[in-house]
């Protein structure tokens, strides 16, 4: 069965890429545009892996890590940052809310995958 | 001659603002052709303030006049800071709007962009698919037989093989037959011999018979009996001789036949061996042609499936190349946002000014330094860029 990726980006075409990305090597992706419709989507559908961008309105995405790694049902599940971020501090902080990993924007579809299968074991 | 001093040294310090804002603006719309009108009315307002002031503190020396004239310079720097007010608000404005239009168009281009290299991705992945079909690369039907040019190649010539082979053996089989056909007509031949036999054992008998009859005749009335029997013999003779005839012109009939049926055999057995020596090469010549188109359509596949890929490659750059949009976006977001903390900066400048007369001078100094403090802040917000690539090259991962 098609493992399952909740996306999180408020820009739309970044979410339209992902997907495009994701569905063509597979998997099934659950999109949202930000931290908080992020939750309500992980709540209803247990997924797989979680990508999300850092700077989004309502709530960002280190604060939807750390409330997500706050569920016993997304304990280990990875969690991938994308973001244009690259500060030390940023990811300091967002590897204490319980992220598995960083990239930086933009990305390359076949490393992005890359990466995807490896947390995925 | 106190508040003129107070006013001048307000003024000073006023001045001093309109530098430091002047340095925020230039800062913040660097590469902007806004940037030259209000950067324009800061300087001239400057030097005009720098001027009155100096002018200010010569007449600081005692008289009513200078006091007059302080109040004047207030009055006017405060109408000009209206002014600017007014005219930089809506500059301000129309860079945010414009900001809002860039990204809007960026958002809606890059859209229609990721949709439409979705659908060329999708469809260069089906084309590759229904190449792979055609030289039968992989693709199975329902009962798991491969459905593809190459298994229809090997089909035909299996059959092909197989009518060439049966004709083959055909041709064997019928030299066979007319071996058999030709030993039979020698058989016959041997019959046909041993009727020459019984037709000279019917001819002696008749002269033996004949001879009875002559000896029966000479006994007279003894003999009358056995010239009976003579006469029967005779019969018998001449009958056995007549059937002898019939049988051996049978015989020669069915030989003749025989004759034929071993010929017709023979042309069946050289067509076949013509048609299989012919229809070999026709075959192998036809096949040939086939595994030449076969392998025609099978390169060409491979050809496809090579462009089918280059395609996904060139949508892989196109798509990380697109992304710039979302970066643009962020940096537009950002110099926004400088924009409106630009903007409340000079909103409270303006508002300082237009209440420079009424104000202590405890609290204007106050409200300077929250000034100076946002000024600061300002420029701290200013230095976090929230993109950090400076090309459109993929950027880094770091797994934790």
């Amino acid at each position: 069965m098609a493992k399952t990726i909740l996306a999180v980006d408020d820009s739309r075409s970044i979410l339209q890429m992902v997907s495009f990305t994701l569905k063509g090597a597979g998997y099934q992706v659950v999109e949202a545009t930000n931290g908080q419709e992020g939750l309500a989507a992980a709540k209803k559908t247990k997924v797989d892996l979680v990508l999300t961008d850092l700077n989004m309105p309502v709530m960002d995405g280190i604060t939807m890590i750390q409330q997500l790694r706050a569920q016993p049902a997304y304990r280990f599940t990875p969690m991938l940052m994308l973001t244009t971020e690259a500060g030390g501090t940023y990811k300091a902080k967002g590897k204490a809310a319980g992220a598995t990993g960083w990239l930086v924007k933009p990305f390359d579809p076949q490393k992005l995958l890359g990466v995807v299968k490896k947390v995925l074991g | 001659m106190e508040q003129a001093s107070r006013g001048s040294t307000k003024l000073f310090y006023v001045v001093l603002l309109i530098n430091l804002v002047a340095v925020v603006a230039t800062f913040l719309w660097f590469d902007s052709v806004t940037v030259l009108i209000p950067v324009l009315f800061v300087s001239i307002v400057s030097g005009i303030g720098l001027w009155l002031m100096r002018d200010s503190s010569r007449g600081d020396e005692s008289n009513a006049d200078n006091q007059q004239k302080s109040e004047q310079i207030t009055q006017t720097m405060q109408s000009v800071f209206e002014y600017l007010d007014q005219e930089l608000a809506g500059q301000f404005r129309d860079a945010r709007q414009e900001n809002g239009q860039v990204q809007e168009i960026l958002a809606d281009a890059i859209s229609k962009l990721v949709e439409s290299f979705t659908q060329l991705e999708q469809d260069t992945s089906r084309q590759l698919e229904v190449a792979v079909k055609l030289s039968g690369s992989g693709a199975k039907q329902e009962h798991g037989e491969e459905v593809s040019f190459a298994n229809l190649f090997l089909s035909i010539e299996n059959v092909m093989q197989k009518l060439l082979d049966a004709t083959i053996d055909g041709s064997a089989k019928s030299e066979q037959v007319a071996q058999e056909t030709m030993k039979a007509r020698q058989e016959f031949q041997t019959v046909l011999g041993m009727l020459s036999e019984v037709k000279k054992i019917a001819d002696q008998t008749n002269l033996l018979a004949i001879n009875a009859a002559v000896e029966a005749a000479r006994a007279g009335a003894a003999g009358r009996g056995f010239a009976v029997v003579a006469e029967e013999v005779r019969n018998l003779s001449i009958r056995s001789n007549r059937f002898s005839e019939q049988i051996d012109e049978s015989l020669q009939s069915i030989s003749r036949l025989l004759d034929h049926v071993e010929m017709s055999i023979h042309d069946l057995a050289k067509q076949s061996d013509q048609l299989v020596q012919d229809e070999r090469e026709n075959i192998k010549m036809v096949m040939g042609d086939a595994q030449g188109y076969y392998e025609l359509v099978d390169s060409s596949a491979q050809q496809i499936s090579e462009l089918a890929s280059n395609v996904s490659r060139q949508v892989g750059y196109a798509v990380t190349s697109m992304q710039f949009q979302d970066m643009s976006t962020q940096i537009i977001d950002t110099v926004s946002k400088r924009l409106v903390a630009a903007e409340e900066l000079l909103n409270s400048l303006v508002a300082l000014t237009t209440s420079t007369d009424s104000n202590g001078s405890s609290d204007s100094s106050e409200q300077l330094l929250q000034l100076l403090n946002s000024a600061k802040d300002l420029v701290q917000q200013s230095h976090h860029n929230p993109v950090s690539q400076k090309s459109m090259d993929e950027g880094e991962i770091e797994l934790f």
